[in-house]
């Protein structure tokens, strides 16, 4: 009776400790919650932007659906009190710029605060994204800016004429197939394309008019919005960014506008696995182009 | 003895109670025993790493680590297996006294206590005096040392100074050796030049 009275205390102790613990492993939010401590969310965003990545042969490492998955983790875990967008991004598609940059606004608004550390390239899509926190931190020699928009139409026209392919289209307007790498594009589809990107471009405008509002007016965005890139020192002295710093010095400003301690955890929510980097390595989009023929991009 | 008897015996009364595993052979639930405790130290120690880490994210994915966990129970029956046959190996040579499959069953159950380790840890982390689990998880570790020489001497029916060194002997002899290759390595390097 009292062997079986001691084994059972031991097991019932044990089951209580499994039994917190499996809850941990399942939920990494429930460590903090369980120790009472504030965490500050780390989002990586490495590599060209992207759309959704769904299989090993197309994915990218900065695809926006999983990028979009992690700020709304940000948003929901209460553990979370700040957020650290940690980009390192030349751009990508417009659409994954924007979708992000939709989701990160929408994060701001349940009053975590965001601060983008700037890695060694954060721009075009990578800046609009940046655009979209409260504060901007640079290393001294990122390259940031190049703000605009940009779509590209190969023409293999005379490649296909020398193969002697043709290609055969069957539409069902006029510019169906705009953009076609088949033909020479005419004067009226060079003029509908402009102005889809000269639209995307003002978007951009107003995306930087928005988040850098009281630091840069609107005449000197349009002055430097040419496509041109910056030193982070040069960005701090014409308002892209707030200040210069480190990653750990774009903690520490999480930490103090969310007001919470230094000693706060922090845990990277998108953390590339270490199973993801071995299937990374095999991807074939390493080796193979990914872009469609004509795409716009920021 | 019921498993309970001897579960209870490993924390309260180790010597009869490996004496009679040794004599017994209980294998089959030794095994088991060994298996659980291993298991449930890994699911506990997992938590930990994910409570006590600074940089969560930094935790290699969750699927990913069962699978290692799942290699490191083979591996662990693997050494569990050899050391048993090494220290009996190295009895019979030495004192002419072997019981391989006893000595088996007896560091099977002698892990019991450490059981207790990690949980006590994972406890005060939560109560957030780490250093007090650490401390507890030492004594853990300590306990079954304690038990695994305790098995040996009650295994290998050899005195307890005989017990210690064969325990000592393996861990001894790597050491000698890598001694030994770093003295030859050191002889056999040809001088820098200056």
């Amino acid at each position: 009776m009292r062997k079986g009275l001691a084994v059972g205390l031991i097991l019932v102790f044990l089951i209580i400790m499994g039994v917190l613990s499996v809850r941990v492993v399942n939920k990494p939010d429930n460590a903090a919650s369980l120790k009472g401590s504030a965490v500050v969310g780390v989002i990586e965003i490495n590599g060209v932007l992207g759309g959704e990545a769904t299989s090993l042969l197309t994915g990218s490492s900065a695809d926006s659906s999983r990028i979009m998955k992690s700020i709304r983790t940000a948003a929901k875990r209460p553990d979370i009190k700040a957020v650290v967008i940690r980009i390192n991004s030349p751009g990508g598609t417009a659409v994954a710029a924007q979708e992000i940059g939709i989701e990160l606004d929408k994060l701001r608004k349940t009053g975590k605060p965001v601060v983008t550390s700037m890695g060694d390239v954060c721009a075009s899509g990578g800046y609009w994204i940046a655009c979209s926190s409260d504060y901007i931190i640079a290393n001294g020699t990122t390259l940031t800016g190049s703000i605009g928009a940009i779509m590209e139409t190969t023409n293999l026209q005379g490649l296909y004429d020398k193969l002697g392919i043709r290609q055969e289209v069957f539409k069902s307007g006029e510019h169906k197939d705009i953009g076609s790498s088949s033909r020479e594009i005419t004067p009226q589809e060079r003029e509908i394309l402009q102005a889809v990107v000269s639209d995307s471009y003002t978007q951009f405008l107003d995306q930087v008019k928005r988040g850098r509002n009281g630091k840069i007016n609107l005449k000197e965005i349009e002055d430097i919005a040419d496509g041109r890139v910056f030193t982070g020192e040069t960005a701090l002295q014409i308002g892209l960014v707030d200040s210069l710093g480190n990653y750990y010095d774009a903690i520490k400003q999480a930490q103090v506008m969310a007001k919470i301690p230094e000693e706060s955890r922090i845990e990277v929510i998108n953390a590339e696995k270490l199973w993801d980097s071995l299937i990374l390595g095999t991807r074939a989009s390493r080796l193979l182009p990914t872009q469609n023929l004509w795409q716009l991009k920021y | 003895m019921s498993l309970i008897d001897i579960i209870y015996g490993i924390f309260f009364d180790p010597v009869p109670t490996l004496r009679y595993l040794a004599r017994e052979k209980p294998l089959l639930s030794g095994l088991l025993v060994y298996l659980v405790v291993f298991v449930f130290n890994l699911i506990i120690n997992r938590g930990l790493t994910t409570l006590d880490s600074e940089i969560a994210g930094f935790i290699p994915d969750g699927n990913f680590i069962w699978i290692f966990a799942g290699l490191g129970v083979i591996l662990s029956f693997f050494i569990l297996a050899l050391i048993a046959g090494l220290l009996s190996l190295l009895s019979e040579i030495f004192y002419q006294r072997g019981n391989a499959s006893g000595l088996l069953v007896c560091l099977s159950f002698a892990i019991i206590p450490g059981v207790l380790g990690p949980p006590l840890q994972y406890g005060a982390t939560l109560l957030g005096v780490s250093w007090l689990g650490i401390i507890f998880s030492l004594i853990a570790v300590i306990w079954v040392l304690v038990l695994q020489v305790l098995s040996l001497r009650e295994a290998l029916e050899v005195q307890t100074g005989q017990a210690i060194l064969l325990f000592i002997l393996p861990g001894l002899f790597v050491v000698l050796l890598l001694l030994g290759l770093i003295f030859i390595v050191a002889k056999t390097m040809p001088p820098f030049p200056g």
